[in-house]
């Protein structure tokens, strides 16, 4: 759907490791991709451009920014930024582990990731921050929440209960198609941190684990990836609340306007975040880029999507489920086990 | 650690309490009483529309508040906690409760360079929060008035309001305001904050009027920007009370504009793009967005559990504001302004100016 030929100025000797475009990975090369990204040192052509905030250079279908990510300068340019092939250029270097396990992190965030959405988005295609499950029926069952939701590990129960994952942090909807399908970033890790276990601490001994898991493992992933679209079953959004005594997950069926408006916002807020760590600047971009030019970027995007967005809404049951604060084992069964028609509705 | 209050009054529109339970010591890392002095109130009063607590404090979310990632930000019906804020090396932990029959309460706590951002990043947001409860847009602008016709001057920071704004003083226009303006339909508001000065928006005249001390303190701080390679960017904060002669709390709105840098080495005289109101406010709220885009953060994550709250659509209702308070007769432009532009740019742009409203400042006294 997507073709992005990646090419890199340095030699990246763990490079399919901490790749979070692994699984995309193919022999073929492109001949016209929709995505060109160089990582490697670059001059920007800043000519004609208007300035915000000394550090947004931008024209029409163009940005160029400079600025400073943790510490660490970066420069990044993006050419075909509303129409067009998207033609991205970064320069910049950090000595964090991070870095040194998945070197392309920050172009990732700040800049591939929200192309890919964008191109993605003139095909009528929207890439949600959610995690996907596709049960044997091949019923796909989203689950949308901020951070904190244990996606990924009801991802990973899901595994052991047999499904297929779509992906544990991003998915895309088919808009015109009505159906959803896979976007597995960063598999490896994904398949690794099956293997290791538990999540549910944010700790750095689980980090270590982690990145050392992905080093020297060797065996066949658990999980079962599911390549092919699904139709929709179920879509439902995750609420962590501050209330350590729930028994139960409570659910409440919601209507369409409701969900389509969280889907948005849950996409807006995870334009401030990164995988990195840092804050995104992502969010900064595009309001630098219509502040200068005077144009309506975002908008259009928007407004003219959320029919198609309720129309496939339409398709499924929805929902949302606030959540105990201390995860627990038995609210995530409860999670995959409904499955549209055996929920508990309060 | 002793408690004291101080009150001040946005323009009359907005009263708000700044309790600062610090110690001396942090104190002495900024003082929100120099940010804020213009606007103090000299009695306290009974009721205030926002009252602002300073130094440690316990959240206290409602019990059926959501939480994001593991306790960065707890949401609630007009609940907001941010846990850990980090901004170059500070960092701050704020609190915002609204309640039905009283103040919105801030409570907000921060390690010592934290004190030196919290007016910029924090402050003026809630400000602008409870002006657009009130229907009232703040915008980031400079304002000038001949009396009876006002100019708004909006840019991000480099655009250059301070210094138009500054090179129209000097030609005889009262001064309004450096940094926020109030729109109040037909008219715009001084919301007065100090001249936040840097060597690049300090013109001779505005330099020929500063003390010695403030002179120094501009040399120090450009030094201490070129030592950390630009890291570290502290502005020399000016009462303008102290720089100009003729101060004026408010005045019709004739001309609004934003000002945007170019870096087209070729643009030496001023172009005055007419812009509708609409478009005028399209791109004064991605100023907006800019300047609060912390603040930004906060709402975005808000949204997604409260899509229907006020919150949510926060930056369509300040759009809708802008709109709505700048009256048809208005005239909406945008302005390129070089990157380094000389004196002669603007003096040429303030002839422009003064021929599109069509009357001229009245002479010195």
């Amino acid at each position: 759907m997507v073709t992005i030929r990646i090419s890199s100025g340095r030699s990246d000797p763990l490079q399919s490791i901490g790749n979070p475009m692994s699984f995309f990975e193919t022999e073929s090369v492109p001949d016209n991709p929709d995505i060109v990204l160089n990582v490697s040192e670059f001059v920007p052509d800043t000519r004609d451009c208007r300035i915000v905030d000394h550090k947004y250079h931008v024209r029409q279908n163009y940005l160029f920014c400079t600025d400073n990510s943790n510490g660490r300068t970066f420069k990044l340019e993006i050419s075909g930024f509303e129409t067009g092939r998207v033609s991205i250029r970064f320069a910049g270097s950090a000595w964090n582990l991070k870095n040194i396990i998945a070197p392309n992190l920050l172009p990732f965030d700040s800049a591939l990731l929200p192309m890919i959405q964008s191109v993605l988005a003139r095909k009528s295609m929207l890439l949600v921050h959610a995690c996907g499950i596709c049960d044997s029926e091949g019923r796909a069952h989203i689950f949308v929440g901020r951070s904190g939701t244990q996606k990924t590990s009801l991802a990973m129960l899901a595994v052991k209960r047999g499904y297929r994952i779509l992906g544990d942090d991003r998915i895309i909807l088919d808009l015109r198609n009505r159906k959803v399908m896979s976007f597995p970033i960063f598999s490896r890790v994904v398949e690794t941190v099956e293997k290791i276990g538990d999540l549910s601490t944010n700790s750095e001994l689980q980090r270590i684990r982690t990145i050392t898991g992905l080093l020297f493992t060797k065996k066949p992933p658990n999980v079962r990836w599911q390549t092919d679209p699904c139709t929709i079953s179920s879509i439902a959004f995750l609420n962590r609340t501050l209330r350590h005594s729930m028994t139960r997950p409570e659910f409440q069926r919601i209507d369409t306007d409701r969900a389509a408006l969280k889907i948005e916002a849950n996409n807006r807020a995870e334009h401030h975040t990164s995988y990195s760590g840092s804050r995104s600047n992502y969010s900064d971009f595009l309001a630098a880029y219509e502040f200068a030019l005077g144009r309506r970027y975002t908008e259009s995007d928007l407004t003219e999507r959320r029919e198609l967005v309720i129309n496939l809404l339409n398709l499924s049951e929805l929902c949302e489920i606030d959540l105990p604060l201390v995860p627990n084992p038995e609210y995530m069964e409860t999670l995959l086990g409904w499955n549209g028609s055996s929920w508990n509705t309060s | 650690m002793r408690r004291k209050t101080t009150t001040y009054s946005v323009a009359g529109l907005i009263d708000y309490s700044v309790n600062d339970v610090t110690s001396v010591v942090d104190k002495m890392f900024g003082s929100f009483n120099d940010y804020y002095a213009v606007n103090k109130i000299a009695s306290p009063k009974e009721r205030v529309d926002v009252a602002i607590e300073i130094g440690d404090f316990k959240p206290r979310p409602p019990s059926d508040a959501f939480c994001v990632g593991e306790g960065e930000f707890y949401f609630a019906d007009d609940y907001i906690y941010v846990r850990n804020e980090r901004y170059k090396s500070s960092w701050w932990t704020l609190e915002l409760e609204e309640t039905p029959d009283g103040p919105l309460s801030v409570r907000i706590n921060s390690n010592n360079l934290g004190r030196l951002f919290i007016a910029g990043h924090v402050i003026d947001f809630v400000i602008h929060l409870s002006l657009l409860k009130k229907g009232l847009p703040l915008i980031h602008a400079s304002a000038v008035s001949t009396g009876e016709k006002g100019i708004m001057l909006s840019s991000r920071g480099g655009g250059g309001k301070t210094l138009l704004s500054s090179n129209l003083a000097n030609r005889g226009y009262d001064f309004l305001a450096d940094n926020f303006v109030i729109v109040q339909n037909p008219d715009i508001l001084a919301f007065p904050t100090p001249l936040n000065l840097f060597t690049y928006n300090l013109s001779r005249d505005l330099r020929s009027r500063l003390s010695i001390p403030n002179r120094l303190k501009l040399v120090k701080n450009q030094t201490i920007y070129a030592a950390t390679g630009g890291y570290a960017k502290f502005f020399v904060r000016i009462d303008p009370r102290d720089v100009f002669e003729r101060l004026r709390q408010r005045s019709p709105l004739a001309l609004a504009a934003q000002l945007v840098q170019t870096n087209d080495e070729y643009v030496t005289k001023p172009t005055m793009e007419r812009i509708s109101v609409d478009e005028f406010a399209h791109v004064t709220t991605r100023n907006q967005m800019l300047e609060f885009r912390l603040f930004r953060r906060y709402l975005d994550e808000y949204a997604y559990f409260f899509p229907f709250s006020d919150k949510a659509v926060h930056w369509d209702r300040y759009d809708e504001a802008v709109r709505r308070s700048i009256s048809g007769n208005v005239k909406c432009f945008r302005i390129l302004v070089p990157q380094q532009p000389r004196v002669e740019f603007f003096e040429c742009l303030s002839e422009l100016l003064e021929s599109e409203i069509g009357v001229r400042p009245k002479e010195n006294a």
